[in-house]
């Protein structure tokens, strides 16, 4: 059973109670919206992003077909030179699979619960001293962590599992954006030292496909809807606040029509791929292929391929078939 | 504390108290628990006011009717030492006792007032319209809680604890509980609720009633107290007044009923309500309840209750002039958006066996149940309904139904909730940002859940840039009537600020269906890939 709600965040420290306190200062004076809601820009090293640096010929790893969902995940994990070139000892890690969907496992709406209990496991191999994993669901949060079955399969990996909560909401700025110039996050979002993104791979009516960048969108808070009308730069422009160290898209059973829900078990194909790379761009360029598309149809992903972030042209990745 | 009736009986008060406000605070996802549910089927008020109104015998209030049976064999106890109310007010009359003045007379017409009452909720129910929910203590009391209490106390404890987090060391130690706090006590999601202040207040009142005597609700007006008092007390139990009597008067001052009308202790009879504060304070001892048959002829004095013919027919024809306005009001109010629950039956049933108690709000999951105000009329005051704006019916949850105690929303299966039709989406073509501005959006299209195939399509369409000239191809949404089931999501997910640019109408299953009674749908074009 997946652990009641918890407070989502680590030991607080001066820094969190200065800002707080500014926070209850603002909230005296009527802001309502965010609790206590500060302000951040983003950028290496302030303390609301979390941007890993942009991977520079990374290679993909791909794993087919290979006997269930965890051994995928290991197979791929140990192409790219192990867990341990993502994760140091101590090191406390966001795992932030697709927990979007009150949809049970095998309609393919949410990212595979083993794919997220095999990571976790990883992380913890590697010596990560905490694995945090959580989303912001659209449907209801206790139903769609349940029906996922990604709470129970983490928290029985030895994950933190637990819901967000308004509480913790921040507004960050993005000066370098070129539309989405600030957003509500919530702040575990830049609470861990690595984000290993998690996405499962399916169809979108707006997008035509969500993948590694369009995942990022669970650490938004409510109000993300506005983020539809210009999703092509909008979600570039998130991956300026947020980016992973590494992007694991899980393409096990994948919704091909009615995504990103999925409507019945006929939308859903088993192409049995899980792929990762550090390059976010490439692995989403790659996912797309299982679809019968190119990156380039997928905008936003040109759009961040056009920004120089990440390498599009699947000529260009070096491709580890493990 | 010495161990005697009135003691024992304020211990069961309080743990019967605490029982139903735990039963209350879990009575939430998953629903494992029902005993909010079972609390509230306890009402032989609602059970026989739901069967009359409705003609049927329903199974799940027999409960209710084994109260009533108990009470015909032990009388009042129910209201001296079960229900939450009464318990509540006599908490209340303890503190505000200080300011009351103690009045021994002129309430003997007054007790007639909850016949009247009792009598118009019967006669109400006879033409099938369900009041018993607005005064029953069963429904009240939940709903109070559910609209009012909880929401408050949510809100301050989640403030409180946000405070407590700015103190320096002191949060560490707030922390730590706000955890547990968090998880078993407090709502998932602050829950807010139309028409909040009103129920407090009717709640506010009753408390506050008892700055004119101690339990003023329950002499007066408490339409169950008033039905449960006709047991009189009971077929099994006498109340006996000893020889040793002195007359001392200290039985009827410390009667909080205010049953005992003379210093020989005599008692009205069905207005005792059981406390034992008599038979525990009687300086001599002389008072007891004891079973019928116990030896000893000791003198049984009552005196007659409050039931008077002219207050039952009063209450009756006061009931029956209430129909007609019932009937205008659900007919005049036929333009207001009700949204009901998924399960719930058609209107004139609804309205036969809803007792407003608010579990079923309390229960959904997104606060989309509201109530009502007098969108309907009084007869649909504080019945749920549907606001998408503010929570969605989420498409795999049946807890309303569950919730429900008297089946006026009844349980579904959830494959049979899925498919039933609680309104249709229409959209508004001049705020619809694809629609309108040339936007894409589809926030709509992607959240609905419909299977096998949303009933939000998508059609491409060409727009100008009215600067430019340039068209583009854009995707906007299209409706299926056929498929759609008014859950809400779309309107609540909509991103236009103000009302959405597509709003759910409330409409029963078969008038959606009628509206299009369906192709037989092919899957037609995919769109995007494969």
């Amino acid at each position: 059973m997946d652990k009641g709600p918890k407070r989502g965040r680590d030991c607080c420290t001066r820094r969190d109670l200065i800002i707080r306190g500014a926070g209850a200062a603002l909230a005296v004076h009527g802001f309502t919206g965010c609790r206590g809601a500060t302000r951040g820009r983003t950028g290496a090293g302030g303390p609301l992003s979390h941007v890993a640096p942009l991977p520079e010929n990374a290679p993909l790893a791909v794993a087919r077909s290979s006997g269930d969902p965890a051994a995928a995940v290991r197979a791929v994990i140990h192409g790219l030179g192990g867990m341990d070139e993502f994760v140091s000892r101590g090191d406390t890690v966001t795992v932030k699979p697709n927990i979007g969907w009150d949809r049970p496992e095998a309609m393919a709406a949410n990212t595979h619960p083993e794919v997220v209990a095999a990571l976790v496991t990883l992380c913890l191999d590697a010596g990560a001293a905490r694995v945090k994993v959580f989303d912001h669901p659209c449907n209801d949060a206790r139903r769609t962590y349940r029906s996922s079955g990604i709470a129970q399969a983490a928290t029985d990996a030895g994950a933190d599992v637990f819901f967000l909560e308004d509480r913790s909401l921040v507004r960050v700025e993005i000066p370098d954006a070129v539309n989405l110039k600030e957003a509500d996050f919530y702040r575990e979002a830049f609470e861990s030292d690595v984000i290993i993104n998690a996405p499962v791979a399916k169809h979108h009516g707006l997008t035509r496909l969500t993948l590694g960048y369009k995942n990022l969108m669970g650490f938004l808070g409510p109000g993300r809807n506005r983020l539809h009308q210009n999703m092509r730069h909008d979600l570039v422009d998130l991956s300026l606040a947020v980016r992973p160290e590494l992007t694991v898209i899980d393409a096990w059973r994948v919704i091909v029509a009615n995504g990103p829900q999925g409507g019945s078990p006929a939308d859903v194909e088993h192409p049995r791929v899980v792929a990762a790379s550090r390059d976010m761009t490439a692995a989403d360029s790659f996912a797309a292929t299982l679809f019968g598309l190119t990156g380039p149809d997928i905008g936003h992903v040109q759009e961040a391929a056009d920004r120089g972030f990440g390498v599009i042209d699947l000529d260009q990745v070096e491709l580890i078939e493990v | 504390m010495k161990l005697n009736t009135r003691n024992i009986r304020r211990v069961v008060q309080v743990l019967f108290l605490l029982a139903f406000l735990a039963a209350f605070v879990v009575a939430r996802f998953p629903l494992e628990f029902r005993g909010a549910v079972a609390a509230a089927r306890l009402s032989p008020l609602t059970a026989v006011t739901a069967m009359i109104a409705s003609r049927s015998f329903i199974a799940v209030l027999i409960p209710g009717l084994a109260v009533l049976g108990l009470s015909i064999l032990f009388g009042r106890f129910f209201c001296g030492w079960v229900c939450p109310l009464g318990t509540t007010i006599d908490i209340a009359d303890t503190v505000i006792g200080r300011l009351r003045k103690v009045r021994l007379g002129a309430d003997k017409r007054l007790r007639r007032l909850k016949f009247a009452v009792l009598a118009a909720i019967l006669g109400f129910a006879l033409f099938g319209h369900m009041a018993s929910g607005f005064l029953d203590p069963l429904a009240l009391y939940p709903r109070t809680l559910a609209a009012a209490v909880n929401p408050y106390a949510n809100h301050l404890t989640r403030e409180g604890f946000d405070l407590l987090y700015q103190a320096p060391g002191i949060h560490i130690v707030s922390e730590a509980v706000y955890g547990p706090v968090r998880t078993h006590l407090l709502e998932f999601s602050q829950p807010w609720f139309r028409g909040h202040l009103l129920i407090f207040g009717v709640f506010a009142a009753i408390l506050l009633l008892g700055l004119a005597r101690s339990r003023f609700w329950c002499r007066y007006v408490c339409p169950l107290g008033a039905m449960l008092s006709l047991t009189r007390t009971g077929l099994l139990l006498r109340r006996r007044v000893a020889s040793g009597c002195t007359a001392c008067g200290k039985c009827r001052r410390v009667c909080p009923m205010g049953a005992i009308v003379d210093n020989k202790g005599t008692v009205m009879a069905g207005e005792c309500a059981l406390c034992g504060n008599c038979t525990s304070l009687c300086p001599k001892s002389s008072v007891r309840f004891a079973p019928v048959g116990t030896r000893g002829a000791d003198p049984v004095p009552t005196a007659a209750g409050g039931v008077t013919r002219r207050a039952v027919i009063g209450g009756l024809a006061a009931g029956v002039v209430a129909v007609p306005a019932a009937a205008a009001s659900a007919r005049l109010g036929i333009e207001a958006n009700v949204i009901r629950p998924p399960g719930a039956r058609g209107a004139g049933e609804f309205e036969a066996l809803c007792i407003r108690c608010g579990l079923c709000m309390k229960v959904c999951l997104t606060n989309g149940l509201q109530p009502l105000l007098l969108e309907r009329g009084v007869a649909g005051l504080w019945t749920p309904s549907l606001e998408p704006r503010i929570g969605y019916c989420e498409y795999n949850c049946t807890l309303c139904g569950e919730a429900c105690p008297t089946g006026a929303i009844e349980r579904l299966e959830v494959e049979q909730k899925r498919k039933t039709a609680i309104g249709y989406a229409f959209l508004d073509l001049n705020r619809c940002l694809p629609w309108a501005f040339g936007v894409e959006c589809l926030v709509c299209e992607e959240h609905c859940p419909v299977e096998p195939r949303k009933a939000i399509r998508l059609e491409r369409a060409e727009v100008a840039d009215p600067d430019t000239g340039r068209s583009r191809t854009i995707k906007r949404p299209v409706v299926d009537l056929a498929s759609c089931i008014g859950c809400g999501v779309c309107e609540n997910k909509c991103p236009v600020p103000g009302p959405a640019a597509i709003l759910v109408r409330g409409a029963d299953h078969e008038t959606v269906r009628q509206l299009h009674p369906g192709r037989g749908r092919n899957r037609g074009q995919q769109e995007g890939a494969g």
